[in-house]
């Protein structure tokens, strides 16, 4: 072995992590060669230094103590509301962000990034989007009686070839209704649907079969079709997707308030109701307890969405809520009088049940 | 985990109690006891690993109040996620991981001016000079002192990789396992810490030959 070989691997001979071969042979160059053995003697008193280092630190009685009452008061504390995936990656992401330096840079970038990831997501929709509505499109023409061939007819040729076949379907276009209408001589085109007219309906592409008769045979699929290469079909698929009744999130999320809302208020009702009928003996709130309680956590979870969408009047009501909820929750089975009626006195006062009707 | 650590840390933590326990169970044995619900078996294991992580994480923050608060957020970790601990052999690489986490997680919420210590800054010898003690405990304690600057000049891999194999004695396989790195960044780590770490204690290295 050589010293620079030695030398390399030095540290790993003096931490024990060497393979025994190579070990041993370091050992015996260490024994041989005085430089590499001052080396490693050097390492060795460089340990023996680390040896003598004092902690200004001991392990105190009382830190076992501090644990154990940290892990009694995690035991004894209230489970967390659940949490769901999107909440999690929400916090995930915020923490992410935190430990960021917003420069002027970072956000242009991040702006950007956001943008091309937004362009990708539109394209994919839309590519995907036209090619389950061309399979519906044939799907449909073949259930009315109409051959599949149409569709492929009318992407690739003119508009007076596909007229020629019996049962081609046509697409609603001003432009293809134009193309029809010059090479047919006088044969009306399909009942067609210009962009214009696209946009003030429904968002559904009229399928015409336009037959040498000029007897309109009008078939709506139901679905916007598309996939021409000419670009008012596009325009008009395009604009037909962006009104296909695809539910937004925060549609989703209003709905999800309104129900949690009325439960809310059905509860609070049944309870004002409840405590004005029975006696103190009498009530029992278990189960308005037990129901509280699943909308307590509910009531968490929008109330939080709802303040980071910047949804202020929703997350106002949610707030005013969440006390009635909490404290009825608590109540014990069989509450007193003067716990139900200070709960439902606070109910009439701060009118919180017509405020929930009103939402 | 190597049977000498094993007793060096034992015997360090000097409390009687529980430790005749703590070195007749092996941590598979503990493990599976908490996993059962037994309290005490906690306890033992809180006896066995106490002192080496909470030098550890001092070692790494370089503050006393501050390791123990992070020691008790290591242990109270432990406990919480002792179920899914998988190879219960691990413990002390596991604890030690979580140690490095809570230890991680400190430093980068504090500033940095406030850990980063230059050697030249602290006032090494006005300690001296106030508590006048003997030559050697002055020089150990001198040293200590030196060494412990040192260690906080070092960045925050570095210090890991050189606490762990230097003070710890962990092998590599280990500190790969509690820091995630690979074989050859720790060693490279280990490499220039120890460098970095000679050119500051260099004046005391004479003392010890």
């Amino acid at each position: 072995m050589r010293c620079n070989e030695c030398l390399a691997v030095i540290e790993e001979y003096l931490d024990d992590e060497l393979e025994q071969e190579m070990s041993r042979q370091v050992s015996g160059h260490v024994a041989a060669c005085t430089d590499c053995a001052a080396a490693f003697d050097a390492l060795v008193c460089e340990q023996e230094l680390y040896t003598s280092y004092r902690r200004d630190i001991e392990v105190s009685p009382a830190l076992w103590q501090r644990v154990s009452l940290e892990i009694e008061r995690g035991r004894s504390a209230p489970p967390a509301p659940p949490i769901s995936t999107f909440e999690r990656m929400r916090e995930r992401l915020a923490a992410l962000v935190g430990t960021l330096r917003l420069t002027p840079a970072l956000a242009a970038s991040a702006a950007l990034v956001v943008f091309a990831v937004l362009a990708a997501s539109v394209l994919v929709f839309n590519s995907r989007r036209a090619a389950q509505t061309t399979e519906v499109a044939s799907r449909s023409a073949s259930e009315t009686g109409l051959s599949a061939a149409p569709v492929e007819s009318i992407e690739s040729k003119p508009a007076v070839d596909a007229e020629a076949k019996t049962g081609s379907v046509d697409f609603g276009t001003k432009a293809a209704s134009a193309k029809a209408a010059e090479s047919d001589g006088g044969l009306r085109a399909a009942k067609a649907l210009s962009v214009a007219e696209v946009r003030g309906r429904s968002p559904r592409i009229v399928a015409a079969s336009s037959r040498a008769s000029a007897k309109d045979e009008i078939i709506d699929t139901g679905h916007a079709l598309a996939l021409d290469e000419d670009p008012l079909l596009n325009e008009a698929v395009l604009v037909s997707v962006a009104q296909t009744p695809v539910q937004p999130a925060a549609e989703v999320e209003d709905r999800e308030v309104a129900r949690h809302i009325e439960k809310a208020q059905l509860l609070l009702r049944s309870f004002k109701n409840m405590s004005a009928a029975e006696g103190p003996s009498t009530a029992d709130v278990a189960y308005e307890k037990r129901l509280s309680r699943e909308l307590l956590n509910e009531n968490i979870l929008l109330r939080r969405d709802a303040d980071n969408g910047g949804n202020v009047p929703t997350e106002r009501l949610l707030s005013t809520l969440e006390p009635y909820l909490l404290d009825i929750a608590n109540l014990e089975d069989k509450p007193s009088t003067d716990e139900l009626r200070s709960i439902t006195e606070r109910m009439k006062k701060n009118e919180i049940i017509a405020a929930l009707q009103v939402y | 985990m190597k049977p000498l650590a094993i007793n060096t840390m034992t015997i360090e933590t000097g409390q009687p109690g529980a430790y005749a326990g703590a070195l007749m169970n092996s941590p598979e044995e503990l493990v599976e006891r908490v996993r059962r619900g037994d309290e005490e078996a906690f306890r033992l294991i809180f006896d066995r690993y106490a002192r080496p992580i909470i030098s550890f994480i001092y070692d790494m923050v370089g503050e006393r109040e501050l390791a123990e608060d992070l020691a008790q957020e290591t242990f109270v970790r432990a406990y919480q996620h002792l179920p899914s601990l998988r190879d219960d052999s691990k413990l002390s690489t596991w604890l030690f991981g979580i140690a490095k986490n809570v230890a991680r997680e400190s430093l980068r919420t504090r500033p940095r001016q406030q850990r980063q210590i230059g050697i030249d800054e602290e006032p090494v010898m006005e300690i001296c000079d106030a508590r006048p003690s003997p030559a050697g405990q002055l020089l150990d304690k001198e040293l200590s002192g030196v060494i412990q600057d040192a260690l906080l000049t070092l960045d925050e891999d570095k210090r890991l990789v050189f606490t762990l194999k230097v003070f710890q004695q962990r092998s590599y396989e280990e500190i790969s396992e509690i820091t995630g790195f690979s074989i050859g960044k720790l060693k490279t780590d280990l490499h220039r810490a120890r460098a970095a770490m000679r050119r500051r204690i260099g004046p005391y290295l004479g003392s010890v030959q």
